[in-house]
């Protein structure tokens, strides 16, 4: 991961974000909506609410847009790899969706494209922290504006059977989670929005979706494991086979009693990166690894469809000759509603284990063991496009060594919808 | 600028397009008042396709899809009261066919039905999840089957 501080890159993109977001701004004025601005301020999910009718205009042809902001801030108390203690940190990203139904638009039928373009800047303190897993997943590198997703989807069979291919993030595809899957609105540790040890590229690659029933969801996928961030990928995409990272998944979906539900998935997934052996002169492609992902509704609120109680886990395991860690679990729980008259508020607690490869501790670092982390979170919906989520996290041995001080993070997120 | 030519690019071959919408308020300029009600219903069995087609999809979580929903969801209202208006137009047309009484009947029942159908729909179309309202449209449109099926002209 490429750091930068506070100066150079990361004030310059910080200073083309800021224009962008006051050109939006300037340019899409609130409409006046009956009852005064004050009025979609409250009940409009979009900050900027229907600019003119354009976005139900749009909506209405089959145009989707959206435009999100996150910002986070992190206070290291104590711990982690770095020596000192009370370390802040800060780091913020947008996401500009363009979803088009092209059988709404062009008479195109079952195509479907997504856009997305994405810009961001770190000053967070993953790298103080030292952990397996980033304390804020949202925090990667500075850039103003770079092309994160460009795929076409075209559907058969009534949709049943879905082809999908361009640019993609394979995280959207495999290894899902209702409860655990976003750090823009979920769980801010990247272990707990992702399976630690299943490679999701965002690259190049193709993707075949079919749903032979209605509780079952089989995905299959390549994509190429050698592309980095912010490229199209076209200079790795075709060099070899041996490259490319492949999964097969498949999803059953229960519905318990109650209209609860839940969707089981596993998988199976071949990572194609070019990883060293440990304690041997030479390195490997096509590392063989399973993973689970669970997620279920167990408790409904009457009256609610969204609000209740929901459990997750996970678990995984991958070749211990080149990975890390080897073994991998995490497991939570999500609850819509937890307080009466706050029905949008979120409350998730998760905790995560990655435990070290036998091969990485008998070869090249005797003292690995885990890392255990647990991370504490409430989303406060002020307003329907305004939520504000403070956060707590504890990282016990963070890069799993077992000499490491345990890190205690306390984390705010803020995320606009305009 | 890779971004802005494909979005240009983008927008310049939208443009070159002809929206659902746009063909469904030419197909309701060429039918009479009572038998609008055909047209509403081809649109509601678009859009109904169009919210399948997100609902089940696999999405980024950063996407809002409930907000994504909301347009179509409000035309579903749109076009449901406009069956039912265009529904209790129906009878007007009753003489021009040459119905038994018993027919006569079960054709006024049958327009009555496909109104009270149409209303309930556009009521609950808001807050209703997808598999809910995935069943509503279903019954509508299976009352403008039934219907065509027995009674129109040329069958």
């Amino acid at each position: 991961m490429r750091r930068a501080g506070p100066s150079g890159p990361a004030v310059a993109g910080r200073g083309r974000g800021l224009g962008l977001a006051v050109l939006l701004l300037a340019t899409m004025a609130p409409a006046a909506a009956p009852g005064g601005t004050l009025r979609h301020l409250r009940q409009s999910p979009q900050l900027l609410d229907d600019p003119a009718g354009l976005r139900s205009r749009l909506e209405r042809l089959g145009v989707t847009l959206q435009l999100f902001t996150n910002h986070f801030g992190v206070w290291k108390a104590a711990g982690g790899g770095a020596s000192r203690d009370d370390e802040r940190g800060h780091s913020a990203s947008y996401d500009l969706f363009a979803h088009l139904d092209l059988e709404e638009l062009a008479s195109l039928r079952d195509l479907t494209l997504l856009l997305q373009a994405k810009g961001q800047y770190d000053s967070n303190l993953n790298g103080e922290v030292g952990a397996l897993s980033d304390p804020v997943d949202d925090a990667d590198f500075d850039e103003a504006i770079y092309l994160a997703q460009l795929w076409a989807q075209q559907g058969f069979l009534g949709g049943r059977v879905r082809l999908r291919a361009g640019l993609l993030e394979q995280q959207t595809v495999f290894d899902r989670n209702a409860y655990a899957n976003s750090e823009d609105r979920q769980f801010m540790a990247s272990f707990l929005d992702n399976n630690g040890i299943v490679p999701l590229p965002s690259a190049l690659g193709v993707v075949l979706l079919g749903e032979p029933t209605d509780w079952l969801e089989l995905a299959a996928g390549v994509a190429d494991a050698d592309n980095v961030p912010r490229r199209s990928g076209f200079e790795s995409a075709f060099d070899d086979f041996e490259s490319l990272t492949g999964h097969l998944e498949a999803a059953v979906k229960l519905r318990l009693p109650g209209k609860r539900p839940g969707t089981y998935r596993v998988g199976i997934f071949r990572d194609g990166r070019e990883r060293p052996v440990f304690g041997r002169s030479r390195r490997r492609r096509g590392h063989w690894g399973v993973y689970l992902s669970l997620d279920q509704l167990v408790l409904r609120e009457t009256g609610d469809a969204a609000q209740g109680l929901g459990l997750f886990a996970r678990f995984g395991s991958a070749d211990p000759d080149v990975n890390r860690f080897a073994w991998f679990g995490s497991l939570g729980l999500s609850y819509t509603g937890p307080i009466p008259g706050r029905g949008e508020d979120v409350l998730g607690m998760g905790a995560w284990q990655a435990v070290s490869s036998g091969r990485f501790r008998d070869r090249v670092a005797p003292d690995a063991d885990r890392e255990t982390g647990l991370e504490l979170y409430y989303a406060i919906a002020l307003l329907p496009w305004l939520v504000v989520t403070p956060a707590l996290q504890v990282i016990a041995h963070p890069g799993g060594f077992e000499d490491a001080d345990d890190a205690v993070l306390a984390a705010l997120r803020v995320r606009v919808a305009f | 600028m890779d971004v802005a030519r494909a979005v240009a690019l983008a927008t310049l071959g939208l443009l070159a397009c002809a929206p659902a919408q746009h063909r469904y308020e030419e197909r309701l300029e060429r039918v009479p008042a009572p038998a609008a009600h055909a047209a509403h219903g081809e649109r509601l069995v678009e859009l109904m396709r169009g919210l399948d087609r997100l609902a089940g999809e696999r999405l980024p979580r950063a996407l809002d899809l409930e907000a994504a929903q909301a347009g179509r969801r409000e035309e579903i209202v749109e076009v449901a009261r406009a069956i039912a208006a265009s529904a209790a137009r129906i009878p007007e047309a009753v003489d021009e066919l040459a119905l038994e009484a018993s027919e006569r009947a079960a054709f006024l029942a049958a327009a009555a039905t496909l109104r009270e159908r149409a209303l309930g729909l556009a009521e609950h179309a808001p807050e209703l999840e997808i598999d809910a309202l995935r069943v509503r449209t279903a019954e509508l449109e299976a009352t403008c089957a039934g219907c065509h099926k027995r009674f129109r002209i040329g069958r």
